[in-house]
């Protein structure tokens, strides 16, 4: 009996055997899978015609720049750039090549041809150029990246990423994200990039080159430099060196974004992370987690009452009535004054006299005419209050000639001016209106 | 035994042949999908795809890859893609001076059975940082084969498309050659304790032809020296074989005294010619006459004491004879005990031999056909073949 009983197990094996209905994990073979994830991938790149807006970066050294791909069904892919490393810095350029979706890691898209505009991130070339990077501890001489070049990758792993309209590569060498945005198949790629690139210049200048970022959650005050897409950020009260948190970004078309989740290093040692920020209507950048604003927080007026900065007045820049009465005190100075032809008018600071000024820059190598005058600010208004007396003497001499001028300094002294600018990161040009008549304003440029 | 367990024992076998025959035998789907081996009419480059299957995959069972692969290359170096009109280019020329050529020769069976299966093109260079040296191209197994450079070819400059492209598909099918059918040992002897591996590119192409090798990079391996000697027989004009060969013939000497350390010798300019500044003092002496392997026009050139590149011997002796009318011109001694000239001699006649014995191959008809192919290529008509496939029919 007890010996009959090693015959169960054997039974049971045997009929257990017949049993085929164990769930596999998954529904194809390994290699359907791999030639349905190629096929998706084309489909997906080539739908709605095909245009996608990329967001690469190819090093930790430099920023992200934003590239344009139309994927055709024919195995080609149309690129456009207009970014710095091209024979004419900044021209919008487009070049044809080839485009594959392989299996090699998973499914990975391959640009398979060289493409002037694309593959220059992955040369391995010296970079050359006046935008080549320099070694400022060695006199800035050039630095030799031969066998590297820019170090960017040309074929990506296709990750798994639901939305249509969105697609997430991983450089299949260097590993960063690189994020696809499908757009309209009308898009004007050139206007497209032209705007990236406006926002790009816009955003941060050198002209400001100091900007605070405020932490949301613990009110703290950072200090952020931001140097041709590389982001420095440390607390306002903190070391500049040892507490220095730094990362690559790119400028999109909606705001920056970081190569990866950016560590900002609080004064109490404790971090947070920023991943991107969103443009705001007046060209500010907020996140969830922080929001970016100027030094001179009280307002843009200060700007025009700082010794730091020159603003400059050109022809032809304001409203109808201005522009009439600018254009008539031009066309007067010119005639009375052949040889030294009207430049500009220029707002700012005289070092000598330590006092604020509007000086008529006038074609020459003379003393400009110079007139002092005492701005002030109240509630966000702006009064000009230029002196028709406090000036120098060729600024005297001008006054009395040209009757236009003193028409043109009585508009400036009789109306009271609000500010607005279209970035308030970058408020390089100004915009001054009237608050008593909004038809008339003007604008001033950052010198 | 009893019967009794030949009872069990007949249960037992039993229950294992129901255990294994419920499995099911019958085959379900194929795996693997169905793709067609044909070019994909819809495909950007169909005419040229179908154009390489037609000369390259039918004909010799070869897969001609033009998109890189990175798969395929070294993944330590950054690499690039090659451009296409490039790639398309190189394809027509690989096949015109080197498929072709050995099909004139031996017939179209030869590359069948001995030629590689892969011909790989990328971009660039593989370039090593730390030595400055590139990589133009690469044999392996005797069966792929893999051109760099690709993008920087210049149809219009036959010098750099011999420099970088023609001289790198022979020397590569030389290597696919002796990794097939080994070459004689009494080569690597010829040369023993002359190679250098670490920094034979540093090295003047008059000082390594003196102690024997036909460029600086044959001086780095007997294997690459078997190579560049196929690969410069085959590909080099006349006029820089024997400007070559009059380097091989003359002493080189910096004009310093030999450091400790020949590594840092080999950066030192050699020169073949000097004269006395001061007849009166025996010591002075000026030494002149270098050599590069390629000068700016990617030639063997002999350079001039004003930089004057001189490309063949006639230019050399004219140059050196109008020196001659203000200086008292010498030859610089050849102290190497190498007879340069005799070893590149013997090395050709070792691989005239090996082609002969173990290929079939007369060399110096190899030579011919190669170089008469070099100088009439016309590379619109052989664009037009792939121009000549016909479109494609799509929807059917």
């Amino acid at each position: 009996m007890k010996k009959s009983l090693i015959y169960l197990p054997l039974a049971a094996m045997a009929f257990a055997a017949c049993d085929n209905t164990q769930d596999l994990i998954f529904d194809d073979s390994a290699a359907e899978r791999l030639e349905m994830g190629k096929s998706e991938a084309v489909e997906k790149l080539t739908a709605d015609g095909g245009l996608w807006a990329m967001e690469y970066f190819s090093n930790s050294d430099e920023r992200g720049y934003v590239m344009l791909c139309r994927f055709s069904k024919d195995g080609s892919v149309e690129v456009s750039v207009n970014h710095e490393w091209q024979t004419v810095p900044y021209q919008f350029n487009q070049e044809t090549s080839l485009w594959e979706i392989t299996s090699d890691n998973g499914t990975v898209l391959s640009f398979c041809s060289h493409n002037d505009l694309f593959h220059v991130f992955s040369d391995p070339f010296n970079i050359t150029g006046p935008f080549a990077p320099t070694n400022p501890d060695r006199n800035d001489e050039d630095i030799d990246e031969t066998g590297y070049g820019h170090s960017g990758d040309y074929e990506f792993q296709v990750m798994q990423c639901e939305d249509h309209n969105t697609m997430r590569l991983l450089g299949k060498k260097r590993s960063y994200n690189i994020w696809m945005h499908r757009l309209a198949s009308d898009t004007d790629e050139k206007a497209f990039l032209d705007q990236v690139m406006t926002m790009t210049n816009g955003i941060f200048s050198n002209k400001f080159p100091k900007l605070f970022i405020t932490d949301k959650e613990s009110g703290e005050v950072f200090v952020a430099h931001s140097s041709r897409g590389i982001m420095n950020v440390y607390p306002e009260a903190g070391d500049s060196i040892t507490q220095a948190r730094e990362k690559h970004f790119i400028t999109t078309a909606d705001g920056i974004r970081f190569s990866s989740p950016f560590k900002v290093l609080r004064a109490d040692g404790s971090e947070y992370e920023i991943s991107e920020f969103a443009f705001t209507e007046t060209g500010g950048l907020v996140s969830d987690e922080a929001e970016f604003s100027m030094p001179i927080k009280v307002g843009y007026v200060e700007l025009l009452t700082s010794p730091a900065y020159n603003w400059t007045l050109m022809p032809g820049e304001g409203s109808d009535d201005f522009v009439e009465l600018f254009d008539s005190f031009v066309a007067e100075h010119d005639a009375a004054y052949r040889s030294m032809r009207f430049r500009s008018l220029v707002f700012g600071y005289d070092s000598k006299t330590q006092k604020y000024s509007m000086t008529i820059n006038e074609i020459g190598r003379h003393i400009m005419p110079t007139y002092y005058r005492q701005s002030s600010v109240n509630d966000g208004v702006l009064l000009f209050n230029i002196s028709k007396t406090d000036a120098n003497n060729n600024g005297l001499a001008r006054l009395n000639k040209l009757p236009a001028l003193e028409q043109l300094m009585d508009m400036f002294n009789d109306n009271e001016f609000t500010i607005t600018t279209i970035s308030e990161l970058c408020p390089s040009e100004l915009t001054l209106t009237s608050t008593e008549n909004p038809e008339l304003y003007f604008k001033l440029n950052l010198e | 035994m009893n019967f009794r367990k030949y009872i069990m024992l007949s249960v037992t076998a039993g229950f294992l042949a129901m255990a294994s025959a419920c499995s099911e035998d019958d085959l379900g789907p194929t795996i693997f999908p169905d793709v067609s081996d044909d070019a994909d009419p819809t495909s950007y480059t169909y005419k040229f795809d179908t154009w390489i299957n037609r000369e390259y995959r039918d004909v010799y069972n070869l897969d001609f890859k033009y998109k890189m692969e990175d798969v395929e290359a070294d993944m330590n170096y950054n690499l690039v893609p090659a451009s296409y009109n490039n790639a398309r280019d190189l394809c027509l020329l690989t096949k015109y001076l080197w498929f072709d050529a050995y099909k004139e020769l031996a017939g179209v069976d030869f590359l069948k059975q001995y030629g590689p299966r892969i011909l790989h093109l990328i971009g660039s260079a593989a370039i090593n940082p730390s030595s400055g040296t590139e990589i133009l191209g690469l044999a392996e197994g005797g069966l792929k084969v893999t051109l760099f450079k690709v993008n920087e070819m210049d149809l219009l400059n036959f010098n750099q498309l011999n420099e970088y492209y023609f001289r790198t598909m022979h020397h590569e099918f030389g290597h696919i050659l002796h990794q097939t059918k080994s070459y004689p040992t009494d080569f690597n002897l010829l040369s023993t304790g002359r190679y250098d591996d670490g920094s034979w590119q540093n090295k003047a192409i008059g000082y390594v032809a003196s102690l024997g090798f036909i460029t600086p990079y044959a001086s780095s391996q007997a294997r690459e020296d078997f190579a560049e000697t196929i690969a410069n027989f085959v590909t080099r004009t006349d006029e820089a074989m024997e400007l070559i060969k009059w380097m091989a013939a003359q002493g080189w000497s910096t004009g310093v005294e030999a450091s400790d350390d020949p590594a840092q010798d080999a950066d030192k300019p050699y020169y073949c010619r000097y004269y006395y500044a001061d007849p009166q003092n025996p010591e002075d002496r000026t030494y002149f006459l270098s050599s590069v392997e390629k000068d700016p026009d990617y030639r063997p050139a002999v350079v001039g004491m004003n930089g004057e590149y001189l490309h063949s011997v006639a230019e050399v002796e004219a140059y050196l004879d109008k020196l001659a009318e203000r200086y008292d011109i010498h030859s610089v001694e050849d102290e190497d005990t190498v007879d340069g000239l005799d070893l590149i001699n013997q090395k050709q006649q070792i691989v005239r031999n090996w082609f002969k014995e173990q290929w079939k191959i007369d060399f110096d008809k190899l030579r011919e056909i190669v170089q008469t192919r070099q100088r009439n290529f016309d590379i619109e008509a052989l664009r037009a073949e792939i121009d000549a496939i016909p479109d494609p029919v799509i929807g059917e």
